[in-house]
């Protein structure tokens, strides 16, 4: 089949046919004949979501570095791209060279959001590959994932063959050489699963079996071959500052999400906010050099000619030389009218001197996240913001000229009240109040408010807690509704349903899987878009398979209870989280360990232990 | 220092799903890459001067693009041309690159030439003949146009010039199009294939590509370069 000469015809009927074409500036193109392994990396999402994703852009070039391996994207069809394939016979293909892909070697998704999953199933069923992994063959290509989801791989592990946990960087390399290693001798998918099983951070589920209490919970799982570790191990970085980055990025033709150049200055956060998985499994901090940023950055805008850099990070300010980087690149990019943007900045009185530097070059709208809206509340999540801070921040932006300000917060967190929903409604009317006091009137003044449910996360300190029930959310979200009626400010709310399901899924065990295919059958796909989501479908589908979601969402767990998680190890111990989920419950906060004392996360045990020396556990 | 330039610019095979706007985009990006010194507007959110030639419907391959910038420097346009051509994406490339001063200005041009190659499956030609000779001899053929989400019907027989039948390769046909494109009024070739499909319904389009675009006035043909 000639998908060239069909895309001719069915492109020009498609929604944003550049999602299919390729042919982006940078993009990587290669004689198939002459590679030994080829891979596709896909998303399950649409172009500009996965475009925007900062870990496929850089394991795309990563792997196209290497002269042996070719290396593609795929991302999920929009529906009427998928109906035009289904109705043409169309296999999902490959976005450079158009290559179905039941004919790569390896497909490697990236796990970003619960809600992706059923994408996964989709993308898999399109492409004509089994959807579990036993069913496939020695010619079906490997089905590999990573990203942060696959801290549960459990939900997929009969679905995916093989999960890569933590920073993939290194490991995607040595999979690749064990790929071509075995195809050289047997060929057959079981030497490559049961060795690659062998490499740090791998894990294979076929090669684990789980084995359960009578009251559904998991007794413990344990690895059914010898010499494979009980816990895989996290991979991550040690010198971040040499590790490969890619500058020259392709350039979507399209509006993506992201548009921009993305300099990422550190990974990890110790500020440990105890909601939080990312300040969690990427521990531990380690940042580049400002000069390594300014060389990334300078080479980035040569081969892009972007007009924008964002600096990426968990929390943007908590780099320590920010000022001196954002110095140099705002000259450095004076001219171009090169802009700078902060995502996931912490606003208080220093960044705010920052983000008026920026304003030099570019104005955009501010953005706070104090995620609860009382004291008590904050100091239960160790979010360590305090009224006062945000309030001052807040009229330092509206005196040097802001007028758009948002507010993030979550609702359901464990032990909130309606007192701490009040607090929410009373902060939103306070920074009116401020922009009222600075201004003399309310004239031009936006404050959105957005709330999303709390999600309990593996490995952080409330994995053990409930979510609150689905009505109660919606109850909630109600409640803020009303109190928030101000012709000044806006309220967002996320679908409480798709939270629950993120609970359900992010906690979730090997029996999902089978939930899975079958909300696949029934017909879900693209869940985080509210126009195709359909909550009653997946309701069937767990109950057609007999499980109850609300078992993992809504019930707390006792304490020694086992976690299916628990098959992999991200360095931070279990007795950590739950000395921070008793302090949680006391409303105790613990200070950030880069100017506190070392509270012992963990981390350190982790091979090598590099990053915290110098700090006395305590 | 404020220098004015035109462009012309090619849009190939490998682009022709991107929308007007992407190819703002992408030149502009290209342009940066390129090291010209662009002149940016003032204010919060500094944009380089750009003006365009009617933007043509996506799937269209097209050897008139043209673009007008403005630079804070002068020049030499064979250096603007190497520069900018070497940094283009796949499927953009430069055909020339001349000074905008002396010259109509973009917003001016009215006519547009396109190739249409069309496969009329069992129809003959000479069915295609009469076909196109009625269609030629309308003085209505109303059609639907979505605009802010209100459908309106425009009579689009006015815009069309003529229609030639040129070349004929393995079955399929080539149509000469001379249509209207400009502020004052304007067809593309889809909407005129359309209105053919009501005489043969067999037709079907292989590929379209826009040739010229120029002012025509009072008899006479002004090109922007
Ligand atoms: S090991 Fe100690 S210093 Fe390092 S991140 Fe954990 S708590 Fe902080």
């Amino acid at each position: 089949m000639d998908i060239n000469k069909i895309l001719e015809e069915i492109l020009p009927k498609v929604s944003k046919p550049t999602r299919y074409s390729g042919n982006e500036l940078n993009i990587i193109k290669k004689d198939k004949r002459k590679i030994k392994v080829h891979i596709a990396l896909a998303f399950p999402d649409v172009y500009e979501v996965g475009m925007s994703h900062l870990g496929l852009r850089i394991l795309y070039h990563l792997l196209n570095e290497q002269e042996n391996v070719y290396a593609e994207r795929v991302f999920a069809p929009w529906v009427d791209m998928e109906d035009m394939m289904r109705e043409k016979g169309i296999p999902l293909f490959s976005l450079e060279s158009k290559t179905p892909l039941s004919e790569f070697n390896i497909i490697g998704f990236s796990l970003q959001y619960e809600m992706s999953y059923s994408n996964v199933l989709n993308m898999l069923e399109l492409a004509g590959i089994p959807i579990f992994s036993s069913e496939r063959k020695d010619s079906d290509p490997i089905v590999i994932a990573g990203g942060p989801c696959v801290y549960n791989p459990e939900p997929l592990a009969e679905i995916i063959d093989l999960f890569v946990i933590g920073e993939a960087e290194e490991a995607i390399l040595e999979l690749v050489d064990l790929y071509i290693d075995c195809k050289e001798s047997s060929g057959s998918r079981k030497e490559f699963l049961e060795r690659a099983a062998q490499i740090p951070g791998v894990y294979v589920p076929a090669f684990y079996s789980v084995h359960y209490n009578e009251d559904g919970t998991v007794k413990e799982i344990v690895p059914t071959k010898a010499g494979l570790p009980e816990k895989v191990k996290k991979r991550f970085i040690k010198d971040l500052d040499n590790v490969y980055y890619p500058t020259r990025i392709i350039v979507p033709y399209m509006d993506i999400v992201h548009d921009r150049a993305v300099l990422e200055i550190f990974r990890g956060c110790s500020r440990g906010c105890r909601f939080c998985q990312a300040g969690m499994i990427y521990r531990p901090v380690r940042e580049k050099s400002v000069e390594k940023l300014v060389n990334i950055a300078r080479e980035m805008i040569e081969a892009t000619g972007y007009e924008e850099i964002s600096l990426a990070s968990l929390s943007t300010s908590d780099y320590s030389d920010l000022k001196k980087l954002i110095e140099i690149l705002t000259d450095e990019f004076r001219e171009s009218r090169v802009g700078l943007s902060l995502p996931s900045l912490r606003i208080d009185s220093f960044t705010l001197d920052i983000a008026r530097r920026i304003m030099e070059i570019k104005k955009s709208g501010l953005t706070f996240a104090p995620e609860a809206g009382t004291q008590r509340l904050r100091d239960v999540i160790n979010k360590g913001v305090t009224e006062e801070d945000l309030l001052n921040s807040v009229r330092g932006a509206f005196e040097a000229g802001w007028n758009t300000v948002k507010l993030y917060f979550m609702i359901g967190l464990p032990t909130e009240s309606y007192e701490d929903l009040e607090g929410i409604a009373e902060l939103a009317h306070k920074v009116v109040d401020m922009y009222r006091q600075v201004k003399g009137s309310t004239k031009g003044l936006r404050v959105t408010v957005s709330t999303s449910t709390f999600v309990p996360k593996p490995f952080t300190p409330f994995q053990w807690e409930a979510q609150i029930p689905l009505e109660e959310i919606e109850e909630r979200q109600k409640f803020l509704k009303k109190k928030l009626k101000n012709p000044h400010i806006s309220y967002n709310w996320h679908d409480g349903r798709l939270s629950f399901l993120e609970a359900v899924f992010s906690r979730g065990d090997r029996k999902l899987n089978l939930v899975l295919k079958k909300a696949r059958e029934k017909g879900c796909r693209f869940d985080s878009w509210s126009d195709i989501f359909s909550f009653s479908k997946w309701m069937e589908a767990f109950s057609e398979i007999g499980i109850d979601p609300k078992f993992y969402a809504n019930r707390p767990r006792s304490e020694n209870e086992f976690f299916p998680w628990e098959v992999i190890d991200p360095g931070i111990d279990r007795k950590f989280l739950l000395r921070e989920l008793k302090k949680a419950k006391k409303a105790e906060p613990t200070p950030d360990c880069r100017f506190d004392r070392c509270h012992g996360c963990g981390i350190m045990k982790l091979e090598g232990g590099i990053a915290c020396e110098g700090k006395n556990e305590d | 220092m404020r220098v004015k330039v035109r462009m012309r610019i090619r849009k190939k095979e490998e682009a022709k799903y991107i929308s007007h706007l992407d190819l703002m985009r992408a030149l502009e990006r290209a342009m940066r890459r390129a090291k010209l010194p662009l002149k940016f507007t003032e204010g919060f959110n500094p944009r380089p001067k750009l003006t365009f030639t009617p933007a043509i419907p996506v799937g269209i391959t097209s050897d008139v693009e043209y673009m007008d910038v403005e630079f804070t420097k002068q020049l030499s346009m064979d250096e603007i041309f190497s520069r900018l051509n070497s940094v283009l994406p796949p499927g953009i490339s430069l055909v020339k690159v001349d000074t905008a001063e002396g010259k109509i200005p973009l917003s001016a041009v009215n006519r547009a030439l396109y190739t249409v190659v069309v496969d009329i499956g069992n129809a003959t030609r000479e069915v295609l003949e009469k076909a196109i000779e009625k269609l030629l001899s309308r003085s209505e053929i109303n059609i639907e146009k979505k605009s802010k989400g209100k459908v309106k019907f425009v009579n689009i027989a006015p815009w069309i010039y003529d229609i030639k039948i040129g070349q004929i390769e393995d079955g399929k046909i080539e149509l000469k199009m001379e249509l209207a494109a400009g502020q004052q009024g304007s067809v593309t070739p889809p909407a005129v294939v359309n209105a053919l499909q009501e005489y043969i319904p067999s037709l079907s389009v292989r590929r379209i590509n826009r040739d010229e675009i120029f002012l025509f006035d009072n008899g006479k043909r002004i090109d922007p370069i």
